[in-house]
């Protein structure tokens, strides 16, 4: 799988390219945010905010087909529900990576 | 060429980018899109605009798209609120579609319990959503035609009593609310019934909807005209003080008697007996006693020969 699924995004989206590179860079703006929000969450024990964030990210990182980043933080909300503090951090060095990984990608 | 309505739509997602998503989807797919982060906000919005779309209804929310989890309140919560409120004041019919991560059956039973028509769970193919959105217009349209049927009188193509009765309350309402006053006349076609006998009631059909259109064409754009039965007319007029309702009773009455009717049985001469009054200085009255008071004044015309107005003031108490 690559870090966004060019094919799903043709068939499920369908948005035009311009629109679609625009919410792109907003969920890469807004991604360290959450990032960060998450970091201070686990270090925090807050486990109903580790669910809310990871829950956030997967719902936007399904809306733009990022299938790892989808399930990373799928990862993340289970943690959360689950209130395992190994798991979140888990999920979240793999959330940084994949995130990393999204983020060297050039669209055009 | 008719330009094509957009359908307001309200969104509800605290998720910053997902909310940002949909919002491009339905004004790319010819929704007008108003966007909120939490079930508080969204609720707000939604008071807000059942307040501003008093006798305008183009401009009501007919689509809700909740997200099920969201801070303040949530999906159902919301859900429920609106349901609660619009079943309160016979509102139009807004479509609630809830937006959810959770595909468990008993989630689902809940999420429609609650008053949504519709469920899409997270993350949504946007194919499928524009579907369920074109779901959504054809059951609204169809409400909104049964809405229509029942607000009209089939013969005038006026509003029907009930619908004029409902409209007066709100004005009523209204105006203890906002300080401002209303009209009322109560018009009755003179000698009707002669007319249905002499000349059959089909030619009194016909007469019935000239003096309809007649009335209708000789009000202000947003003043209202129903049928309260038979050959009685009842009209409203917001923001119409004592100095205005005798001179707007008289341009009625002229309308139909200065011009006679021309129907299948020859030219008729039609005239109108009016009554009528007005809140001003009465901030407190009830719709129901503008009624009363018109009805009178409406009596008091008829005792004075026909074919005039009068208009009665409101006697304090």
């Amino acid at each position: 799988m690559k870090p966004i699924d060019i094919k799903q995004v043709k068939e499920r989206i369908g948005l035009n390219k311009k629109i679609f590179l625009k919410l792109i860079n907003m969920f890469r703006e807004e991604f360290p945010h959450k990032l960060k929000a998450l970091k201070a969450s686990i270090d925090e024990n807050d486990f109903n905010k580790i669910q809310e964030i990871g829950h956030h990210i997967k719902g936007s990182s399904a809306n733009l087909c990022l299938p790892y980043l989808q399930i990373e933080s799928s990862r993340m909300e289970t943690a959360g529900q689950e209130k395992d503090i190994q798991k979140a951090q888990k999920a979240y060095q793999n959330l940084n990576k994949e995130f990393e990984h999204f983020n060297n990608l050039t669209y055009s | 060429m008719q330009k094509v309505k957009k359908i307001k739509t309200l969104i509800a997602e605290d998720d910053v980018l997902s909310s940002r998503v949909l919002e491009e989807y339905l004004n790319k797919w010819g929704y007008e899109a108003t966007v909120t982060h939490d079930g508080k906000q969204a609720w707000e919005v939604f008071k807000e605009n059942l307040q501003n779309i008093h006798g305008h209804e183009a401009r009501a929310l007919r689509i809700a798209i909740l997200d099920w989890e969201m801070p303040e309140i949530d999906g159902i919560e919301l859900c429920k609120k609106i349901r609660q409120l619009s079943k309160d004041i016979d509102n139009i019919y807004i479509y609630i579609m809830l937006l959810t991560g959770k595909d468990r059956q008993e989630e689902i039973i809940k999420g429609l319990s609650a008053g949504a028509d519709d469920y899409i769970t997270k993350p949504f193919d946007f194919m499928e959503l524009r579907i369920r959105l074109k779901n959504a217009e054809r059951i609204i349209l169809t409400q909104d035609r049964e809405r229509q049927r029942a607000a009209t009188d089939n013969l005038t193509q006026l509003w029907s009593r009930n619908k004029i009765l409902e409209f007066l309350k709100e004005e009523t309402e209204r105006e203890g609310r906002y300080g401002e006053i209303t009209g009322v006349i109560m018009a009755d076609i003179d000698f009707f019934k002669k007319t249905n006998d002499t000349y059959g009631h089909q030619v009194g059909d016909q007469v019935l909807k000239k003096v309809a259109i007649r009335l209708k064409n000789s009000m202000r754009r947003y003043d209202k005209i129903g049928r309260y039965g038979g050959d009685e007319f009842t009209a409203v007029f917001p923001r119409c003080g004592n100095k205005q309702i005798k001179s707007i009773a008289e341009r009625l009455r002229k309308s139909i008697g200065s011009k006679n009717i021309n129907t299948s049985a020859g030219s008729l001469k039609i005239t109108l007996s009016i009554g009528g009054t007005c809140s001003e200085n009465h901030p407190s009255i009830s719709s129901e006693e503008l009624i009363k008071i018109s009805d009178k004044a409406l009596i008091n015309a008829k005792k004075k020969g026909r074919n005039n107005s009068v208009i009665l003031p409101i006697k304090s108490k």
